[in-house]
């Protein structure tokens, strides 16, 4: 459904991606995995064309996406959660799940507010004076309001406390039936559980595909993962 | 009333409605800045344009309420103009080309102004409906002041709805804080961009219609309120609506008070107040939020 094929992107004259090829197929949970500052964040960011890519291709469902404007590919239903969760600050719950189906072809609050009960209590709170767990949670509801095909989250458990995670962890399990989902996870666990593949980053390149009982008894945690 | 109360009272009156007007050009300035990284040198010279534009529609239908309609409509057109034409190239390149094209759009609308118009001062009077004067209990003030008042606080109070009640203005809202997200949501931002900076400019337009009867009009009228409505962008806080009007009044306030002691003075005052205030919050009164 999402192929990525050797893309190159750098920050002005940082290189940080080498030619990173990934997919992500109908129905699977993909996970890339890396250390800090490997550069999974800008893979995302790359495919969102938030970052330009400065060479290689990334197809959508059949499409070629790559450099096109980040409305039209988002329009074409990728959804994103942001690492840094991006909750529209100076508005309220309600109007940051609004701003999902402004331009959604099929916007579905009523599905994102079944995973999040608890934001139906903070549709009128501004987005700034939310929790951190809330915020996560304001992030993915919005990304599912806005009824996309394929999800990409961005370390959606950072920060979060143990129980809420378990929390997560059921609401990416169902999101996962609706729909591929394209996952960037520091938690191992997390990760085992969830992962129908798991790509591992190391400097801006992917240093091992499998699925998580292969990475298990492979030597790729000790190898990439292990500081 | 002892005479000083009643010249200090005449005095807070004509620093708010001067107050007004900067809040007036200070609000599209400071959301351009907000929401498009760009800092529009021009901003003056749309307004100067208003003034004149005024003048000539004003001489051509006789009626200010048309000119009160056509000026802002005029301005904004060639807003969008500048927006879609020579801004829009520049987005997601060094903001310097834009402040530079900015700097060059000033000049050459003062420079149109004076082939167009010459380079005298223009007298623009008040339509007869709104000259004279009224007593407040206390003052005679100028019912034409009285109306820009009635106008800035008509228009603030629109600007306000539109930013709070529609959804655009919520669009507006949330690409001010976070531009990216908007975009990764599905949303051209670059449409939002052509309407707020079409609308911005075409404020300042008309606040320059509305000053034109109260100030001297001439070709570089705009650069002296441009550098007034930067200090009121910045005490308010970049990108924030709130804070444009509320500093729009503070500042206006500050200059009629010290022209009451101090003329010379006025323009000072208000530098030395910001510094002095940027020290105590460098993010302006409302930070970014609008
Ligand atoms: N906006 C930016 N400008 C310049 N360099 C950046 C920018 N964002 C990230 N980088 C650099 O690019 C590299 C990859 O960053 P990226 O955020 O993709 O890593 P990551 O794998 O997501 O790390 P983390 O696990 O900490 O989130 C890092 O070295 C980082 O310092
Ligand atoms: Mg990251």
């Amino acid at each position: 459904m999402l192929q990525v094929e050797d893309i190159h992107a750098s920050y002005g004259a940082g290189a940080v991606l080498f030619g990173v090829s990934l997919e992500v197929k109908k129905d699977e949970v993909v996970c890339l995995l890396g250390r800090n500052g490997v550069g999974k964040s800008t893979i995302l960011k790359t495919i969102m064309n938030l970052v330009t890519p400065g060479s290689g291709h990334i197809r959508f469902k059949g499409e070629e996406i790559t450099g096109k404007r980040t409305d039209k590919i988002a329009k074409r239903g990728l959804g994103y959660v942001p690492e840094d969760r991006d909750i529209f600050s100076t508005l309220t719950v309600l109007d940051n799940l609004k701003m999902a189906e402004v331009a959604s072809k099929k916007p579905n609050r009523e599905k994102a507010l079944e995973y999040f009960p608890i934001l139906r209590t903070l549709l009128d709170q501004e987005g700034e004076s939310l929790s951190g767990g809330e915020q996560q949670m304001l992030a993915i509801a919005r990304a599912v309001t806005a009824g996309s095909d394929l999800m990409m989250l961005d370390e959606p458990s950072e920060g979060l406390a143990p129980v809420i995670r378990e929390d997560l962890k059921e609401v990416l399990t169902e999101l996962a039936k609706e729909m591929p989902i394209l996952l960037v996870e520091q938690n191992l666990q997390m990760t085992l559980d969830l992962a129908n593949r798991i790509y591992i980053i190391v400097n801006g390149g992917v240093a091992f595909v499998g699925t998580p009982q292969e990475m298990e008894e492979s030597k790729a945690v000790e190898k990439y993962l292990m500081l | 009333m002892t005479d000083f109360l009643i010249l200090l009272a005449g005095q807070l009156m004509n620093g708010f409605v001067f107050g007004m007007i900067l809040a007036l050009i200070a609000m599209g300035l400071s959301i351009i800045f907000g929401l498009m990284d760009i800092i529009n040198f021009a901003h003056g010279a749309y307004y100067t344009l208003g003034a004149y534009v005024a003048i000539s529609v004003m001489g051509f239908f006789d009626n200010f309420w048309v000119v009160l309609i056509v000026v802002p409509a005029v301005v904004m057109v060639v807003g969008f103009f500048v927006e879609s034409v020579l801004l829009r190239p520049l987005y997601g390149k060094d903001p310097v080309f834009s402040l530079l094209l900015s700097f060059g759009v000033m000049l050459g609308i003062v420079q149109v102004i004076r082939l167009v118009w010459g380079v005298a001062y223009r007298p623009f009077s008040p339509p007869d409906a709104l000259s004279g004067s009224v007593y407040l209990g206390f003052l005679h003030f100028s019912v034409y002041r009285l109306f820009v008042v009635g106008m800035c606080i008509g228009l603030a109070i629109l600007v306000w709805l539109l930013l709070k009640k529609t959804s655009v203005g919520m669009t507006v809202r949330a690409a001010v804080d976070k531009r990216d997200m908007v975009k990764a949501l599905g949303i051209n931002v670059s449409a939002v961009f052509t309407v707020v900076f079409g609308v911005g400019v075409g404020l300042a337009g008309l606040a320059g219609a509305l000053a034109a009867p109260l100030l001297a009009v001439y070709p570089e009228m705009g650069i002296q309120i441009l550098v007034e409505s930067f200090v009121v962008v910045v005490i308010g806080g970049m990108g924030s609506f709130k804070g444009s009007i509320v500093a729009g009044i503070i500042v206006g306030e500050i200059m009629a008070l010290t022209t009451l002691w101090y003329p010379e003075m006025s323009h000072v005052a208000v530098y030395v107040f910001m510094a002095v205030f940027l020290l105590t919050r460098p993010k302006g009164l409302f930070g970014s939020a609008i």
